[in-house]
């Protein structure tokens, strides 16, 4: 054994061209599948941090509601869950917010969790310093607490240990830190950095509320409980609640759903193809080093007949052979780690920030695992073709039948040609796969947004801090609105300005059930539409270059005390009214509320992601609804950042107590939207381009090597009267039949796997002919030039050289 | 049918241009059955293949039939080798993954003969030299013989009006080698083939009806 490893160490050295070709490869196939597994370790395997996480659910309310097969809950169906169910150990709320943290340093809003003391213990999570609250202390009217999260309590607070009993600001008010959680603690789908008592922010009246469904609910199951146990028990309290508040609970059910599901769901298929991707990258690296092997092997048939001559027994060029690829595999997996750990950087946006504070990427043991059994199965794939070989020398050794040389060859030759045709297969596959990703990036890129994303700044004021001063008087937040807007539309360079409570592609959600005064021909009376709602202030479309397509836009008579008018777009026009050509003048309510006029329809924009189309949208003045417009949008006449400073000052100078928590631009907010699809194109037409690589080098290889081995036969057809042509058109024919199975099997392997796909694409189908043409015309163009190098050097055989040299 | 005129073949190597031909003037008729002799490295074979047009980077003369082979091109040439030469090689040169029938098609491949024509040629052939036999064998199921057997009935296939063999008994025991002998002999007195052959061996010359020597790239016996 040990004189094996010095011969193979002997001979990858003297062979360095080889030895660092087939290291890099493996590196760069095992390196790239372990990167890919840690993301997928760290998103889909690795349990949550909690005890006993196989206990631990997420509750749904079961609704067609909005539009959807499931909602969040309601307060007082919650509380009626937790009293009532019989198969929770413990069930907890929690509502995603935000505060302005005051007090210590710069102004900085930081999303914050409102919770039930109840949801910490049912996720069984301890302090790292201080405590949790205790039954009662999360009720209306108890004290104003708070517990850190330890990223918070590191960076602002610079793990000061005297914190837990001190106060700090929030949203204006004093708050007693009573704990801080340990490093990695998040509620799981979150990104808290504190968390406050639901009862700091609702009154007892919110507690009874069956109408706002926009809680979180987490629960542990009792041990020895199932999740179909837990579902039944759900039921039969949704049933129960249907018929004691048949007005707000008539259609809904209520169910359960593992915890992890519901962090990891969103993620899964791009994970699912990216891991499939890499797969095919390293089978397609696989192939084409047994080819190489396969080849370097042949090169020492000599060596190899010596051996059997003098007696070696074929177990021992089996153990030869595949310590050689041990050798290489192990070097190429250690290096492939250190490929991984560097492409954890690169992966890190792939990982959502809710996913991340609870999984973050890491070098695990399961990681390390994936790399080895990767690296090993590679040893043996790799391995393989040489060990075939060895059996058939050994075979061919003990017939020396004349003819098999031949039949050996032939044999060998198509065991190499299949060897390519898998990797032209495979590479096609990925290069579809990565066509179709950037068909879809293209057509986002290009999609109409609805408004002009440029030369536009979003500054966002604390929308808490805004309640705080302005949440009591409507005047007060008239004036606060119209003054900031005065002063901003003086700066020079600001063309117009707009407060929102939703920009596009940053606020998604608040949706409200809207009724027509005049019902739709098709619809039962009474029949609600989920809306979009909206408050703006009356330069909102200006600014952001919404077309007004019929009617007025909002204007700044449209006041409190005036008749409430809104503005809704053409989805929910076409929603609402489609039998009316000019709806501007029809009436709409939400719930109990009054009437409110159309007074102009406005083109649609996408508001919830580039890849979904408008949805109905209604637009409030918000002077006449009351839903903090915290969101400044200022369409300037030159590069929007010149402006920023001076916005702040303005800001300031109205009321200093309102700051400005983030600004951006609303082209930042576009390309931030577009950045996961780019990182996954990205990503895939990577792996595509290695694999087209691989799989070119390995028709270049196998080309090469027959020229080389057919340098006589060139010779001889030469001596014969063969024309270069000749001799060009024999070769290239010969290697491009590997290519028609080739493409077409990677056809079909694409063609079956890009359905996986369907998710990830947007404006184009999964078997969408211009990529899959596209994608074969690369392969075939990759593929001549491939087989067009070597076999140029077929066409130059000088016949005496050749012949000479037998 | 052909002639060389102070012909020159010049191979320019590191330590200065080596002669490997110097100044030959040669006439082979039609019908005739030369032999060059001549010891190793005198340029047999090199002038064999001038002869064959396999080389082109000569200085000189050279005329077949009524071509200035000199004056032509690179296509011409290919051309004037495919309608008129037949070459045999010592080591017979046969393609291993090729059979008999099909190592016998490659020539008139190169020559445009259609499909149907070439393979009633390789038919005729096969009949012709008697080896109906092994048409399906490859080259590594023959004996040295056989190969060279059918490396003859290939350099005749498309019926060539010059056949050049280089040294063609050099890996054949002696019956094997007078088997050819008799063959070229037959060819040349009953078919009319002009045959040049390189050989070593004076029992081999004596088949033909002429002996060419030379010696240090030069033509010392004509």
């Amino acid at each position: 054994m040990l004189l094996d490893l010095r011969l193979i160490a002997r001979a990858l050295l003297r062979a360095p061209g080889f030895t660092v070709v087939v290291v890099a490869t493996l590196a760069l196939a095992i390196g790239t599948n372990t990167a890919i597994f840690s993301a997928i370790n760290a998103a889909l395997l690795r349990p949550l941090p909690f005890p006993a996480p196989d206990r631990l659910v997420a509750v749904w309310e079961k609704t067609s509601l909005f539009g959807l097969h499931y909602s969040p809950a309601a307060m007082a169906n919650y509380a009626d869950w937790r009293a009532q169910n019989r198969t929770f150990q413990e069930m907890g709320l929690h509502e995603s917010g935000a505060m302005l943290l005051t007090g210590t340093g710069d102004a900085e809003e930081v999303p914050c969790g409102l919770v039930t003391a109840s949801l910490f213990l049912a996720l069984q999570a301890k302090p790292v310093a201080g405590r949790l609250w205790a039954e009662g202390e999360d009720l209306p009217g108890s004290a104003k607490t708070v517990v850190l999260s330890h990223g918070l309590w590191h960076r602002r607070f610079a793990q000061d240990p005297q914190l837990v009993g001190r106060t700090v600001q929030l949203g204006g008010e004093p708050y007693t830190v009573i704990g801080i959680m340990p490093p990695g603690f998040a509620i799981p789908g979150q990104t808290d950095a504190l968390w406050i008592p639901l009862g700091a922010l609702y009154d007892a009246d919110a507690l009874r509320n069956r109408h706002r469904h926009n809680f979180f609910v987490a629960g542990r199951l009792k041990p020895g409980v199932t999740l179909a146990q837990a579902n039944a028990d759900l039921e039969a309290i949704a049933a129960r609640l249907q018929h004691e508040y048949p007005d707000t609970n008539a259609d809904l059910g209520t169910f359960a759903t593992p915890l992890a599901e519901h962090v990891t769901g969103k993620v899964r298929p791009l994970y699912l193809v990216l891991s499939a991707a890499v797969g095919l990258l390293l089978f397609t690296a696989c192939a084409n080093l047994a080819n190489l092997m396969l080849a370097r092997f042949l090169g020492r048939s000599h060596e190899t007949a010596l051996r059997l001559a003098l007696g070696a027994a074929p177990r021992h060029l089996m153990r030869h052979a595949l310590l050689e690829a041990g050798v290489l595999g192990l070097l190429g997996g250690a290096l492939g780690l250190h490929v991984a750990l560097w492409s954890m950087e690169l992966l890190r946006p792939l990982v959502p920030a809710e996913l991340a504070m609870l999984a973050p990427l890491a070098l695990d043991w399961r990681v390390l695992g994936f790399a080895l059994a990767a690296t090993l199965a590679t040893i043996l794939l790799i391995g393989c073709a040489p060990l075939w070989q060895v059996t058939r020398a050994a075979g061919f050794a003990a017939s020396k039948q004349s003819g098999a040389r031949t039949s050996l060859g032939l044999r060998t030759g198509r065991f190499q040609a299949a060897l390519v045709v898998v990797q032209l297969a495979l590479s096609l596959t990925l290069i579809v796969g990565a066509g179709l990703l950037v068909r879809t990036f293209d057509q986002l890129r290009s999609a109409d947004l609805g408004f002009r994303s440029e030369r536009v700044v979003v500054a966002r004021l604390s929308g808490n801090a805004l309640w705080q001063h302005y949440g009591n008087s409507r005047a007060a937040r008239s004036g606060f609105y119209r003054e900031a807007l005065r002063r901003i539309e003086a700066i020079p360079g600001v063309a117009s300005a707009a407060f929102t409570n939703g920009v596009p592609l940053l606020n998604k959600g608040n949706m409200a059930q809207f009724v027509p005064e005049r019902p739709r021909s098709s619809a039962p009376a009474g029949e609600s539409v989920t809306v979009n709602r909206r408050s703006v202030s009356p330069g909102y479309f200006a600014t952001l270059g919404v077309p007004l397509l019929r009617g007025r836009t909002l204007a700044p008579t449209d006041t409190e005390g005036q008749p409430p008018v809104v503005v809704v777009n053409t989805a929910l026009a076409r929603t609402l009214w489609p039998d009316l050509e000019d709806p501007v003048g029809q009436r709409l309510r939400n719930g109990d509320g009054p009437w409110a006029t159309v007074v102009g329809i406005v083109g649609d924009m996408r508001q919830k992601g580039i890849d979904r189309a408008g949805a109905p949208e209604v637009y409030f003045s918000c002077d006449q609804l009351w839903e903090p417009a915290a969101q400044l949008v200022v369409r300037t006449a030159a590069d929007p950042r010149t402006v920023v400073a001076q916005l702040r000052r303005e800001l300031a100078a109205v009321n200093p107590g309102l700051p400005v928590v983030e600004a951006t631009t609303l082209a930042a907010i576009v390309d931030r939207e577009l950045a996961p699809r780019r990182l996954q194109t990205l990503l895939l037409g990577l792996f595509a381009g290695l694999a087209l690589l691989v799989a070119a080098l390995g028709l270049y290889g196998v080309v090469a090597y027959s020229v080389v081995q057919r340098t006589r036969e060139f010779g001889i057809r030469a001596a014969l009267g063969a024309s270069r042509g000749a001799i060009l058109a024999h070769v290239f024919s010969r290697n491009l039949r590997l290519l028609l199975p080739g493409l077409g099997l990677g056809l079909a392997i694409a063609l079956l796997l890009t359905r996986l796909m369907a998710g990830l694409l947007y404006g184009i189908a999964p078997h969408d002919p211009l990529t899959f043409a596209a994608a074969t015309g690369l392969l075939l163009l990759s593929a001549l030039l491939a087989c067009w190098l070597p076999t140029r050097r077929a066409t130059r055989v000088d016949p005496i050289v050749a012949l000479r040299a037998e | 049918m052909l002639t060389l005129r102070h012909l020159s073949r010049v191979y320019p190597l590191k330590s200065g241009p080596y002669f490997a031909l110097r100044n030959i003037n040669l006439e082979i008729k039609e019908g005739e059955f030369v032999s060059i002799m001549g010891p190793s490295g005198s340029g047999k074979s090199t002038l064999l293949h001038i002869l064959g047009l396999h080389d082109s980077e000569w200085e000189g003369e050279y005329q077949f039939a009524d071509t200035d082979v000199h004056r032509l091109g690179k296509s011409a040439r290919a051309d004037l080798q495919k309608k008129n030469i037949g070459f045999i090689f010592q080591a017979y040169h046969l393609i291993d993954d090729l059979t008999v029938a099909e190592n016998l098609e490659v020539p008139l491949s190169y020559r445009n003969v259609p499909r149907k024509e070439r393979q009633a040629i390789v038919c005729d052939t096969l009949d012709r030299f008697h080896i109906v036999g092994k048409r399906d064998l490859f080259p590594s199921q023959l004996s040295g013989g056989q190969q060279q057997l059918v490396g003859v009935a290939r350099a005749l296939v498309a019926h060539p009006t010059l056949l050049l063999a280089d040294e063609p008994t050099g890996n054949l025991h002696s019956d094997q080698g007078h088997e050819i002998m008799e063959l070229f002999r037959k060819l040349n007195r009953e078919d009319g083939v002009t045959i040049v052959q390189v050989t070593h061996s004076i029992e081999n010359a004596d088949y033909g009806s002429r002996i060419v020597r030379l010696a240090d790239g030069m033509l010392v016996n004509n």
